[in-house]
C-alpha cells in the first residue's frame, strides 16, 4: 500500500551504488544506507527533531534523476540574474553540476574548483585526503538519519581548494537549483572546501527553486503579497527541447550509459516539490579566514535539509551567515569544531517564516582548545502560521580555558499564530570561561513604534520599517557589498518599504557642509 | 493654535496631569518649567499622542481640531513635532533613510509630491549646513551609538526638515554643552517665522537665553501654577523651585 520511505531510499542507494565509483566509496554509501535503515527517520520523540514535521517529507517518493537538468535560455538567464553579481559560480541542478552556466574561467592561480563526481569518475583512486574525509563523514553520521541519506545518495558536489597564503578576492558562489517538475526530485550534494594555511576566501551557497514555468518564485525574492501560481504550465511548452513529448521518458533509469544523455527537463506539466539535501564541509587551516554565506531561497513547496560543517584550526577565522527565506520545511544545521587555539567563529542566522512554512535551525559549537572566541546571533521573523526553531548548543571542553562564547536568539512574532521554539544549551567543562546566552521572543518595541509614528510614518509602514530594521541590523554585517545590497533590497521589498537605493551613494558623492 | 483646557492624564494608574490649561497662539514661544515629576514630559508626550499616557479628562484643540482623537502620525501630518528627551535607537535603519521616509510620509499626507533622492538630499544638505552638523551623523544607523548630544542634534535636524507648525522640545537642553545648546537654539530660531510656535519644556533657564520665550509657565503637580514673561524664567533660576513648592504646600 503506502510508500515505505526507508525501502525507497535503500532502492535509490542500490541504483546509485551500481554506478561507476571507487570501491571504498560504494562501501561507504552502503554503510550509510544501512545506517539509515537501522535508524529510521526521526520522529517527534527524538529530542533533536521534536518540533520538525518530518512526515510531509518522508511521505514523498523523491526520484533521483541521472540526467542533468535542462534549462531553457530564458530560465537560465533568469536563474543567473538571481545569483551574486561578480562571483565565480558553480551551478548545480537537481544534484548535478551544470558546466554550461557555471563560470569558473577566472580562477586565481592554484585555486581549484572541481566536480566531486568527476574526481570520483576519472581517478580510480582519488587522493587519500578525500577518502579520509568520506571516512570522517561516515563517522559523523551518528544518529542523524538525513545525513546518512545524503551520504548514501549524493550525486555530485563541489571540491574547492584554496592554496596556502592565497587570498581569493572574488567570492565563489555555489548555486543549488531545485526544480519543481512532474516527478518530485531529490538533489543530494556533498561538497568539500579546503582553505590551506593563511588563505582567505568568501563562499556563498545559494539555494533556489525553479517553478515549472521556469520563472522564479516571487516569495523568495520579496513582495510578500504576490501569490505564487504553480499552475502556469498549460502544456505546449518546451519548444527548445524536442525530446519531452512522445513516449514516456525514462528519467529514473540509472543505466544511461552511452553518449550524450538526454537532459531531464523541468518544463513539463505538474509541480511536484523537490528536496535539496546538501552537506558542505569546510576545512579551515591555521590562520586562514573564511566568510561563508548561505542564502536559502527555495521554492515554498520545497524541502531543504543542509549542513555546514566547519573544521577550524588555530588562529583561523570563520564567519558564517545563514539566511533562510524559502522552503516548506527547511532545516539548517551548522556545526563548528574549534580545534586549535585563538580561533574566532561567528555563526549568524536570519530566518523569515510566513504562510505555513517551517524553519529549523540547529547549531553546535564545539570549543575544544583554549583562547577561542565565538559569537552567535540568530534572528527570526515569524508571521502568519510560520513556525521556527532555534536549537543552539555550545560545548566547552575541559581544555578550552579562556573561552569566550556569546549566543543569542531573538525572534519577532508578527502574528498570534506564529511560533518559535528556542532552546539554547550550554555545556561547560572548563572553569575559566565567559559564556552567555540569551533568547528573546516578542513583538515590536512600542517606544520605537511611537517614535516613528510621531515623525509622520503611518502605523503599518512603521511596523514594516522596524521589522526591516530588526533583520537589516544583521545584514549590515555582510562584507560583500553586492550581496548586502541585494539582501537589504529584498527585505525592504518584503516589508513594503521604498528602495534603499542610492542615498548613501549620494551622500558620498556630494560634499556636505 | 493650541488650546489646552483642564487636561488630566495618568500613567500606570497614577494621575500626573491634574487640570492643565494653556493657550499658545501662532508665532509664540512658551517655556514650561518645573521641578522633576511635575508632569512636564507627560504633557509633551500627551500632545504627541503617546499611548502609555491615558487622558482622563479635558480637551486639546489644535487649529480647531480635536487633537486627542488623532493618531500620532496624524498629529505629525497636522504639524506637531516632539523632540524627544530620550530619542530611541533603531539599529538597521540608516538615519538618512529614516529622515526621507518621515519627510515623504508627511508630504504625502499633506498632498505634496514626495521627494526623490536627489531633491531630498538637496533639502537635507541645506538643513545640515544650517545646523553645522557633521555628515557622519547621516551615514550611521538611526541614533545607534549616538552620544547624548548627537541624539539631541539629530532631533533638531528632524525638526528642521519636517518644519512643524508647533514644535515641542522635551528637555532637549538637558546634558548639552554650550555649543550643542547653541545649535539647538539656532535650529529653533530658524524655524520661527511669526506663524510657527514652540513649546520649550525645560528644567533649566539656560536655553532660554538663546530661545527667548514670550511666556513662561511653571508646572507643579500637574497644573500650571504660575505664568509670566521671560523674566519669570530668570526668577526661577535664581530662587530655584523651592519657593513654588513652599507657596503650594500651604
Amino acid at each position: 500500500m503506502s510508500h515505505d520511505p526507508i525501502q525507497h531510499y535503500q532502492d535509490l542507494c542500490q541504483s546509485r551504488s551500481q554506478q561507476k565509483q571507487p570501491a571504498w566509496l560504494r562501501a561507504i554509501r552502503l554503510s550509510a544506507a544501512a545506517r539509515l535503515a537501522e535508524l529510521g527517520f526521526p520522529t517527534r520523540k527524538h529530542e533533536e527533531w521534536k518540533y520538525t514535521p518530518v512526515r510531509p517529507l518522508t511521505a514523498v517518493a523523491f526520484a533521483q534523476s541521472p540526467l542533468p537538468l535542462s534549462l531553457s535560455r530564458v530560465a537560465a538567464e533568469d536563474l543567473l540574474s538571481r545569483t551574486t553579481q561578480g562571483a565565480l559560480r558553480v551551478v548545480i541542478g537537481d544534484g548535478q553540476i551544470l558546466p554550461a552556466i557555471s563560470s569558473l574561467e577566472a580562477l586565481p592561480a592554484g585555486v581549484s574548483i572541481r566536480s566531486l563526481r568527476e574526481i570520483l569518475d576519472t581517478e580510480n583512486e582519488p587522493d587519500d585526503l578525500l577518502r579520509q574525509r568520506f571516512a570522517l563523514a561516515l563517522d559523523r553520521v551518528g544518529d542523524n538519519a538525513f545525513d546518512a541519506l545524503n551520504l548514501a545518495l549524493f550525486s555530485d558536489g563541489v571540491v574547492i581548494d584554496i592554496p596556502k597564503n592565497t587570498s581569493v578576492t572574488q567570492p565563489i558562489e555555489i548555486v543549488y537549483v531545485g526544480s519543481c517538475s512532474s516527478t518530485p526530485q531529490i538533489g543530494a550534494i556533498r561538497s568539500f572546501v579546503s582553505l590551506a594555511r593563511g588563505s582567505q576566501a568568501s563562499i556563498i551557497e545559494r539555494f533556489v527553486g525553479l517553478s515549472p514555468d521556469g520563472a522564479h518564485n516571487p516569495h523568495t525574492t520579496g513582495s510578500a503579497s504576490t501569490p505564487h501560481n504553480p499552475h502556469t504550465t498549460g502544456s505546449a511548452s518546451t519548444p527548445h527541447n524536442p525530446h519531452t513529448t512522445g513516449s514516456a521518458p525514462t528519467p529514473h533509469n540509472p543505466h544511461t550509459t552511452g553518449s550524450a544523455p538526454t537532459p531531464h527537463n523541468p518544463h513539463t506539466t505538474g509541480s511536484a516539490p523537490y528536496f535539496t539535501t546538501a552537506s558542505t564541509a569546510f576545512f579551515v587551516e591555521e590562520n586562514a579566514a573564511l566568510d561563508h554565506y548561505k542564502i536559502q531561497q527555495d521554492d515554498p513547496s520545497a524541502f531543504h535539509i543542509a549542513w555546514t560543517w566547519l573544521h577550524q584550526k588555530s588562529h583561523s577565522r570563520v564567519s558564517t551567515f545563514a539566511v533562510s527565506l524559502g522552503g516548506k520545511i527547511a532545516r539548517n544545521e551548522t556545526e563548528a569544531a574549534l580545534d586549535g587555539q585563538g580561533i574566532e567563529t561567528t555563526l549568524n542566522g536570519l530566518y523569515l517564516v510566513e504562510g505555513d512554512r517551517f524553519v529549523d535551525n540547529r547549531t553546535f559549537l564545539d570549543h575544544a582548545k583554549p583562547h577561542c572566541h565565538s559569537v552567535e546571533v540568530y534572528k527570526g521573523i515569524l508571521s502568519e502560521r510560520g513556525k521556527g526553531t532555534f536549537n543552539g548548543k555550545i560545548l566547552v571542553r575541559q581544555d578550552a580555558q579562556k573561552t569566550d562564547a556569546k549566543q543569542s536568539n531573538q525572534a519577532l512574532l508578527l502574528s498570534d499564530d506564529a511560533t518559535i521554539y528556542s532552546k539554547p544549551q550550554l555545556e561547560i567543562f572548563a572553569d575559566d570561561v565567559k559564556c552567555t546566552h540569551g533568547a528573546t521572543t516578542g513583538y515590536l518595541d512600542e517606544k520605537s513604534m511611537f517614535y516613528a509614528r510621531s515623525r509622520g510614518v503611518p502605523e503599518d509602514a512603521a511596523r514594516g520599517l522596524l521589522t526591516y530594521a530588526f533583520a537589516n541590523a544583521l545584514i549590515e554585517g555582510v562584507r560583500l557589498p553586492a550581496l548586502q545590497q541585494e539582501l537589504s533590497a529584498l527585505l525592504a521589498q518584503r516589508f513594503q518599504l521604498s528602495a534603499m537605493d542610492d542615498l548613501m551613494g549620494l551622500l558620498d558623492e556630494q560634499e556636505l557642509g | 493654535m493650541l488650546k489646552v483646557s483642564n487636561l488630566q492624564a495618568r500613567v500606570d494608574g497614577k494621575m500626573i496631569l491634574n487640570g492643565l490649561d494653556l493657550e499658545v497662539k501662532a508665532g509664540e514661544v512658551h517655556a514650561i518649567m518645573g521641578p522633576n515629576g511635575s508632569g512636564k514630559s507627560t504633557f509633551a508626550n500627551v500632545l504627541a499622542g503617546h499611548e502609555a499616557f491615558e487622558v482622563t479628562g479635558g480637551t486639546v484643540e489644535f487649529e480647531g481640531k480635536n487633537l486627542l482623537e488623532m493618531e500620532p502620525e496624524e498629529r505629525a501630518w497636522a504639524g506637531i513635532f516632539l523632540a524627544f528627551q530620550y530619542p530611541v535607537e533603531i539599529p538597521g535603519v540608516g538615519n538618512t533613510y529614516f529622515l526621507r521616509m518621515a519627510l515623504n510620509a508627511i508630504r504625502k499626507a499633506r498632498g505634496q509630491e514626495e521627494l526623490d533622492s536627489v531633491a531630498f538630499m538637496k533639502v537635507l544638505r541645506e538643513k545640515v549646513k544650517l545646523l553645522k552638523l557633521r555628515d557622519d551623523l547621516l551615514k550611521r544607523p538611526l541614533n545607534e551609538g549616538f552620544s547624548g548630544g548627537e541624539k539631541k542634534r539629530n532631533e533638531i535636524l528632524q525638526m528642521a526638515l519636517l518644519e512643524p507648525k508647533l514644535a515641542i522640545l522635551d528637555e532637549t537642553d538637558s546634558g548639552l554643552d554650550i555649543d550643542a545648546l547653541k545649535i539647538v537654539a539656532d535650529g529653533v530660531n530658524a524655524l520661527r517665522d511669526g506663524t510657527r510656535s514652540v513649546i520649550v519644556v525645560t528644567h533649566y533657564q539656560r536655553l532660554l537665553d538663546y530661545i527667548v520665550p514670550d511666556h513662561t509657565h511653571v508646572l507643579y503637580k500637574g497644573k500650571i501654577v504660575k505664568s509670566g514673561g521671560k523674566e519669570l524664567a530668570l526668577e526661577l533660576e535664581e530662587k530655584g523651585y523651592g519657593w513654588i513648592q513652599e507657596s503650594h504646600a500651604a
